[in-house]
């Protein structure tokens, strides 16, 4: 290959575009007001590279490596049916950590405070009848794992409450999943070197076998799961027998799951110093389920009671969905790293995975052939990402670059340009933008529309065609490509029409220059099909229906919209740039103070998130409940007003957990906060803008609203009683081990991990590294103790006393 | 094609890429952002690919006047906390300077030995050792904490290998822009991470001693302790410190000490006793003279002489502590 064919090569593919000249304000719109002929009349230089592209990255000839589809995580029998011991690190794998009891001690004002809507009581201080346990369906979610849901409002009878922990306190869980962080190495391109990547992989697979995207995990609606996660990247070379190669950084390292699009607990949100530290586990307890129904309090009548129209219908019988609103039934979610301010590096590493959730309503489309069938061959999830690599072939993370990690080698499911063979048939295409910091334009090379049944976490009420999708870091599509509209052996690319050079934001969209990122190989129907492929997806056909509309395959509406008269409370979220670091209201991310403490359950909070950061681009990610978008610029935005009236992308005005706002823009989003009180963090998704602290805080609590003649009062002959409140983060205390779920306390760190009687200091080079022994003998590294997020180092003294203003000052300069 | 061949080929291509050198119509260059600054990153200086890897070298004086090299002397196998800032800055740099020095006090068990702080100038024209010395010393004269001037062109370059610019070239060209962010890091463990100076500063130093402190291959080599050189010469170390606690049955005793030199720095402690009858007459609160020697990786008290004098004049509170030890 000559020089020059070589340069062209380099130019395409594999290269990011470089940037034109021209800006547009709105980058994501440019190209729509175009129609296909006005783009066609431009000639369309295909960024792509040819059969000489030899030489590149290792020799890879983009689009001739298979695309692989994500391997499935295999359910363990969890808790106490348990019949051997998995434990990676040698604990006992039937003990839930954190513990299910532990959470919640309101005798002691410990703990977060219980959702409110359970046991309700009227004006005469009778109970609501169909309220309290068991009531609401709780028991499917709670189940041992999820006890926040089994607890009470403020008001208890103290018999409940200790049934209700009998019955959700305990390590009983019926599914398990196991995932460990391992370092492991991974090829992106078939003759490339092997590289050194962090990967989740499951804990039935051998080890070194984790994967870029890790395990799937396929949940069902309102069946709960626990995730036990173990992390193997240890500064410690005796421990390398938990992976099959030793830590590849050297040092320990710190992770955070954040199951992105679930509806969870603090303790199991991934906020990013409840740490899952080297050498640990921890316990993530997943509801699989959506919020609590908003509460009767605001007059706002929950969609599903026993008088609403769809009460005794196929999908909404009080039995099936409890206090639920389906209108947020989640189905496409990924979970990642979120540790505090390594995210962009345990991201670049490869520590992300798809997590995918069914309900009854998708496994009814499936069987109509409306949709594929849910997981099954032709539901395929693609995580899409950039990197940055160096000459060996190794990740080229630079840590130091706070602006957004751009890279310019492009990848589905951790291989570099692959092909994907395809029948020709419906697809359901999940495509998650797992880049740290890219913005794309997805669209088919052949301009044919995709239709999408879903954004983010959730299905739309109807599908929506669209000519190319614009996503950010964090969001997904769920599309519907019929490949049918292709003869076999037709060769169809997703391609990125979004240029972007660096992490401020996208240039321009450029129809004319695509870079192609998944050859789809349309191939010969599988024989044994019956060629029946339900009905063709378009623009308005039913997916969730909306508004408990009666739908004409016998369902009820589930999608709805956050109603203006819903919204009790408006809050202002200013995006911007502060001396090189980012903020939010002016402000810098702390993990101990709440930058806002909605009421739970409430109505709705509408939320004016404001982009004024001298023309950068963020997308905003809310933790615990996504959002719907009604006001972009000024501009109704409204989800009912229709689908064309909408201004930007029509099919991101339902419910979404990423909202991008562009360099100046500002939204108005309304938001529900329910189930669960904080702490949970709203941040930018660029993931090196939230590593440095563009992040803020939600702490939710429940209103108090007991009368103080309801004290004492006496049902059933048991004695009520009042639970208070806990007290939002006020940016100095810590945080309750019960709501963390990192157990500081020491008695119960070093049941773990056994009992130091001595502390030594060691010293190498000038670095001091603290360890606890017993009887001569390593037990754990005192540095790892104090990076448990949960307090400083001076507060270790039980443990090993340093105490600092003793140590006076060691200094050798002069 | 060979791989070394295909490697080679890469890394030409990464450089073309790198300097522009493909043959991209000149319409394309960005014309309102600055070159990628990681595409610097230059040599290899190690066995493991570093972030260090792309810190220059340049020559540097201290605020004492000495000649120091940035990677080799500054950088190399340390830990660092890096700012920018310049002696006539009105702005963010006083803040900036005071909020290092309140944290030079905090992290004082570590800074000096483990973390240096380093302040380079971006105004090294009219900042000589002279000046950064007299600025020094305003802000409290803080041990392990060097203030550095050089060519200005270098130390910019610096300032963006170690990620503190702007994309915008106008708000970039503000010397102010830079002077309210710590970039902070251990080459040894090649963590590093930044944070803007004013943030919540206990959350600041949280985050700080994760990224500086973490240990690399803890027990190096199994059954070997770092602490002291790899023989198994019983060698006994002289020590003084107050009893803090007593456990008879156990045969321990914890003992706040000053710094045993060789062994370790002032702590607090638990020593196993070689002979538990020593702790006949010692009670807590006692300041002792003791022996100490390692022995298999742990601590063990070989003799223990009270101080009654000291004792009791500690106790009378006619001495501290600090004096006593």
């Amino acid at each position: 290959m000559d020089e020059m064919n070589r340069r062209k090569a380099l130019k395409a593919g594999l290269i990011s575009s470089v940037a034109g000249l021209s800006l547009f304000s709105k980058p994501g719109y440019a190209a729509r007001g175009k129609s296909r002929k006005d783009r066609r009349e431009k000639s369309v230089e295909v960024q792509t590279l040819g059969p000489d592209g030899e030489g590149l990255f290792f020799g890879y000839v983009p689009f001739t490596q298979p695309c692989p589809r994500p391997v499935v995580a295999t359910p363990l029998e969890g808790g106490l049916n348990r019949t051997e011991n998995t434990d990676v690190f040698g604990g006992d794998s039937k003990v839930l950590m954190p513990r299910p009891a532990g959470y919640g001690d309101h005798q002691n004002r410990q703990g977060p405070s219980p959702p409110r809507s359970v046991l309700r009581f009227d004006e005469n201080h009778n109970e609501v009848p169909g309220t309290g346990i068991g009531s609401d369906g709780l028991h499917d979610v709670a189940n041992g794992i999820a006890p926040e849901y089994g607890h009470f409002g403020e008001m208890v009878r103290p018999d409940l409450l200790q049934e209700a922990q009998n019955v959700y306190g305990t390590d009983q869980h019926a599914v398990e999943f196991g995932l460990v962080i391992e370092s492991t190495k991974h090829r992106f391109v078939p003759n490339g070197p092997e590289v050194d990547v962090f990967t989740y992989r499951d804990l039935a697979a051998p080890k070194g076998s984790g994967t870029i995207p890790g395990p799937t995990i396929v949940s069902k609606y309102r069946q709960p799961a626990v995730l036990r996660c173990y992390n193997t990247l240890t500064a410690d070379r005796d421990t390398a027998e938990w992976g099959s190669q030793p830590n590849h950084t050297q040092h320990a390292h710190e992770t955070s799951i954040h199951l992105h699009g679930g509806h969870n607990t603090a303790h199991s949100d991934g906020y990013p110093d409840f740490y899952t530290l080297a050498g640990e586990s921890r316990d993530y307890w997943f509801t699989n389920c959506g919020p609590q129904q908003t509460s009767q309090r605001t007059g706002v009548a929950p969609i599903h009671g026993e008088d609403s129209p769809g009460a005794h219908e196929p999908n909404g019988t009080p039995e099936r969905d409890g206090n639920f609103d389906q209108a947020w039934i989640p189905t496409t979610l990924w979970y990642h790293d979120h540790a505090m301010d390594v995210t962009g590096f345990n991201l670049a590493s490869g520590l992300a995975g798809f997590y995918l959730v069914y309900d009854e309503r998708e496994e009814y489309l499936a069987e109509k052939r409306v949709i594929p069938e849910p997981g099954g061959k032709y539901d395929i999830a693609l995580a899409i990402r950039d990197e940055k690599f160096r000459a060996d072939g190794s990740v080229n993370y630079d840590k130091l670059d706070h602006n957004g990690y751009i890279g310019d080698v492009f990848m589905v499911n951790g291989k570099v340009q692959p092909y994907l063979e395809v029948e020709p048939r419906k697809y359901r295409l999940r495509i998650l933008a797992a880049g740290n910091a890219r913005f794309w334009e997805l669209r088919l090379s052949s301009e044919k529309p995709m239709a999408v049944i879903g954004t983010d976490s959730w299905l739309l009420p109807e599908a929506i065609e669209a000519d190319s999708v614009e996503m950010s870091s964090g969001m997904r599509h769920d599309v519907i490509v019929d490949f049918s509209d292709y003869p076999v052996g037709e060769q169809v690319y997703l391609e990125n029409i979004m240029i972007q050079t660096d992490g401020r934001k996208a240039k321009k969209v450029d129809p004319s220059r695509p870079t192609q990122l998944l050859q789809f190989r349309v191939v010969e129907p599988d024989p044994s099909w019956d060629g029946d492929d339900g009905p063709r997806i378009v623009t308005g056909t039913k997916i969730r229906g909306r508004d408990e509309e009666p739908l004409d395959d016998g369902w009820f509406g589930q999608w709805a919209q956050i109603r203006a008269d819903e919204v009790v409370n408006s809050r202002e979220f200013r995006f911007g740039r502060g001396a090189g670091a980012w903020t939010v209201n002016n402000r810098y991310f702390n993990p101990r103070r709440s930058d806002g403490n909605p009421l739970l359950g409430v109505g709705a909070e509408s939320w004016s998130i404001v982009n004024k950061a001298g023309g950068w681009w963020h997308p905003i990610h809310t933790h615990l409940e996504g959002h719907q978008v009604y006001e972009l610029d000024g501009e109704d935005v409204h989800p009912v007003l229709g689908l064309n009236d909408s201004a930007g992308k029509p099919e991101r005005r339902f419910n979404q957990d990423l909202t991008t706002l562009h360099g100046g823009e500002q939204a108005s989003i309304r938001v529900k906060l329910r189930t669960f009180t904080g702490p949970f963090v709203f941040h930018c998704h660029t993931v090196e803008h939230e590593d440095m602290r563009m992040m803020g805080v939600i702490d939710p609590q429940f209103v108090e609203d007991v009368s103080d003649e309801d004290y004492g009062l006496i049902q059933d002959g048991v004695t009520l009683e009042r639970v208070d409140a806990t007290p939002p983060l006020d940016g100095e205390h810590e945080i309750h081990a019960a709501v963390s779920g990192v157990e500081f306390e020491h008695d119960l760190y070093l049941n773990v991990k056994g009992q130091p009687d001595a502390c030594v200091m060691l010293e190498e080079n000038g670095f001091l590294y603290f360890e606890a022994k017993e009887d001569g003998d390593y037990l754990f590294d005192v540095d790892s103790v104090n990076k448990r997020g949960v307090g400083f180092l001076s507060k270790d003294g039980e443990i090993c006393d340093f105490d600092m203003g003793l140590r006076g000052n060691r200094g050798r300069t002069k | 094609m060979t791989r070394s061949h295909r490697m080679a080929l890469f890394a030409a291509l990464t450089l073309m890429l790198v300097t522009g050198g493909c043959d991209a119509p000149p319409d394309e260059t960005p014309t309102d952002s600055l070159p990628s600054v990681t595409a610097e990153v230059s040599e290899v200086r190690g066995e493991r690919r570093k972030q260090s890897d792309g810190f220059s070298n340049i020559e540097l004086q201290t605020q004492f006047g000495e000649t120091v090299h940035f990677y080799e002397d500054l950088i190399r196998d340390k830990a660092v906390i890096v700012n920018f800032f310049y002696t006539t800055c009105a702005k963010a740099c006083p803040g900036t300077s005071a909020q290092l020095a309140k944290m030079n006090d905090e992290l004082a068990p570590w800074i000096g030995q483990e973390i240096t702080m380093l302040s380079l100038s971006i105004d090294p024209e009219v900042d000589d050792p002279a000046r950064m010395k007299e600025y020094w010393e305003v802000f409290g004269s803080k041990p392990g904490w060097l203030m550095l001037t050089g060519d200005e062109d270098e130390i910019n370059r610096v300032r963006r290998q170690m990620g503190v610019y702007d994309l915008d070239p106008v708000i970039d060209a503000d010397k102010t822009q830079h002077a309210g962010i710590l970039t902070f890091g251990n080459d040894r463990t090649d963590r590093w991470a930044a944070l803007p100076a004013f943030m919540h500063r206990e959350r600041m130093l949280e985050t700080i001693l994760h990224t500086t402190k973490d240990r690399v291959w803890g027990r190096l080599e199994a059954g070997k302790s770092r602490a002291t050189p790899a023989s198994n010469l019983v060698e006994a170390f002289q020590a003084r410190g107050v009893v803090r606690g007593i456990s008879a049955d156990r045969g321990q005793i914890t003992v706040e000490h000053g710094e045993i030199p060789g062994l370790m720095r002032a702590m607090t402690m638990m020593f196993s006793l070689a002979d538990p009858r020593m702790l006949g007459g010692v009670e807590v609160g006692d300041l002792i003279d003791f022996d100490v020697r390692l022995v298999d990786g742990s601590h063990e008290i070989l003799s223990v002489v009270v101080d009654r004098l000291s004792t009791s004049a500690l106790v009378n509170g006619e001495s501290s502590l600090q004096s006593s030890l």
